[in-house]
């Protein structure tokens, strides 16, 4: 994971430089050099192409200068609203292209995931149950899916997903638990 | 159709290779591509003179119906008292 907790000044701070850009342009520049291969990265694990990862994050930056005058600090790190302006412009892509939307994993975040979902009397052989989860990943929306790759495909706390989705810490906890249950609910059905 | 492509992480690239798609030039140029796409397409309404000279002519046409409309009520006004003093005579 590429981000770290940053504290109250370091917010100030980063608002301040913000700020700065908001009356020049040119100003974005350390913004930009910061949070560009964070950026990058996100969109490449859910894109898997890296030509087209780099127009993206292009086109998430360019969008986010021409709409910064809008921005407000509240207390939340800039870059989760880079963040949710890539997760627009990932689905926005999905959209146009219509081609399957790609999850990126490692296998110890899917066995993580799996020995959350699975009651503990389950038998199966970690694989079986694996590849069962896979398949009922299948049935999730789109806006499930973001939850379940922000938290345990990428590892990022509740405090992250809560910021890059704008709500608060607990609604991002509650969400994320009633996704698993429905992943549990949907895992003993089948 | 299946929703989602599931794949093992692949190797990220190279730092090398995301620092070479690095290019704040072309974001300013594509900011600004935005700025004069976003102005050469905002809708008519949206814009203050064009909105402010509707409200101009609304203003005025509003002005010219009540003009023509107060000296009619005037007239009436005197027909009404004739027929009075008329009806009192008889």
């Amino acid at each position: 994971m590429e981000t770290k907790h940053q504290t109250i000044s370091e917010l100030e701070a980063e608002w301040a430089l913000v700020q700065k850009a908001q009356k020049d342009p040119a100003l974005f520049a350390p913004l930009y050099t910061k949070y560009f291969k964070p950026i990058f990265l996100f969109i490449f694990r859910r894109i898997s192409e890296e030509e087209l990862a780099g127009d993206l994050t292009a086109l998430v930056f360019s969008k986010a200068l021409y709409n910064l005058h809008t921005y407000n600090y509240r207390g939340l790190p800039f870059s989760a609203w880079l963040y949710r302006i890539a997760l627009n412009e990932i689905q926005a892509h999905y959209r146009q292209t219509k081609k399957e939307r790609v999850v990126s994993f490692s296998s110890e975040a899917l066995s993580i995931l799996s020995q959350d979902i699975q009651e503990e009397e389950a038998t199966q052989l970690q694989e079986e149950r694996e590849q069962a989860l896979l398949l009922t990943l299948e049935d999730l929306a789109e806006e499930e899916m973001v939850y379940i790759e922000l938290r345990f495909f990428e590892g990022r706390s509740f405090k992250e997903i809560a910021d890059i989705q704008q709500i608060s810490e607990n609604n991002a906890k509650v969400k994320t638990y009633r996704i698993i249950e429905r992943l549990r609910k949907i895992l003993i059905r089948k | 159709m299946a929703k989602y492509k599931f794949q093992k992480k692949s190797n990220e690239p190279s730092d090398e290779f995301i620092r070479s798609k690095m290019d704040f030039n072309k974001i300013l140029q594509q900011q600004q591509n935005l700025n004069n796409y976003k102005k050469a397409t905002k809708p008519l309404y949206k814009n203050k003179f064009f909105l402010g000279f509707i409200i101009l002519i609304g203003v005025i046409c509003l002005v010219l119906i009540f003009d023509e409309e107060s000296p009619q009520e005037s007239q009436v006004k005197p027909l009404k008292d004739s027929v009075v003093i008329d009806s009192l005579k008889k």
